[in-house]
């Protein structure tokens, strides 16, 4: 909570997806990712790496860049020391998603505004990986919001 | 009360709760902290970069095993 609560506060554009997010759609399965759809321009990138510093204050954030995001890696992931989750910033999905492709809507937590993909958005990203447990994803979505295979 | 054996947490069937009800939030975070009481394993710290999430997600999947993924460390 610490962590989307500085995202809004430093005004990060994200939009929460992964299993976190299905979990507030309504589907809880456990998970120690927290998956993060960004805009990976340098302002956002900067205000990402600031948002993270003011929970974790860990020098190795300086190596989340832009120019990653932006270029070859579409995922960087960030383990904090001492804690027991990864936090993945993903910039796009192959050529089918960018960060302004992802449709979401607000929920509200003890005042802070969380940005979380729709399940149809959710089901679209899920449903063509090649992990299993995505796969799985994909169908429960599918199977409890009605949604077409196309 | 019947019992179900999984040969994972991550098999067990999701928990059907409310759409967007602010305490699926917590949820999600007893859930997760439970199923890591049940399978402790943990990912080394710091910054990684992958081309693609299907690397991303083998590199973590290979880190529950307890193998180093292939993720480029900075």
């Amino acid at each position: 909570m610490a962590v989307l609560a500085a995202l809004e506060r430093e005004g990060v554009a994200y939009v929460l997806v992964g299993a976190v997010a299905m979990a507030l759609q309504g589907e809880v399965r456990a998970t120690q990712d927290l998956d993060l759809f960004v805009a990976p321009d340098a302002d956002n990138v900067r205000r990402i790496r600031a948002a993270l510093d003011s929970v974790f204050a860990d020098p190795d954030l300086a190596e989340i860049t832009s120019e990653d995001l932006s270029g070859d890696y579409s995922v960087v992931r960030y383990v904090p020391p001492s804690e027991a989750y990864a936090i993945d910033l993903i910039a796009r999905l192959g050529e089918a998603f960018a960060f302004d492709d992802v449709q979401w809507e607000v929920m509200r937590r003890d005042g802070v505004a969380i940005r979380v993909a729709t399940p149809a958005m959710l089901y679209r990203m899920k449903r063509d990986t090649l992990r299993w447990k995505d796969r799985a994803d994909a169908d429960r979505l599918r199977a409890r919001f009605g949604l077409e295979r196309d | 009360m019947p019992v179900s054996k999984y040969r994972s947490v991550e098999d067990v069937p999701p928990l059907t709760a409310p759409r967007l009800d602010p305490d699926n939030l917590r949820r999600v975070l007893e859930w997760s902290a439970f199923c890591r009481r049940l399978h402790p394993w943990r990912a080394p710290s710091g910054v990684f970069r992958y081309r693609t999430m299907d690397e991303a997600a083998a590199a973590r999947d290979e880190w529950e095993r307890g193998e180093p993924g292939p993720g480029l460390r900075l």
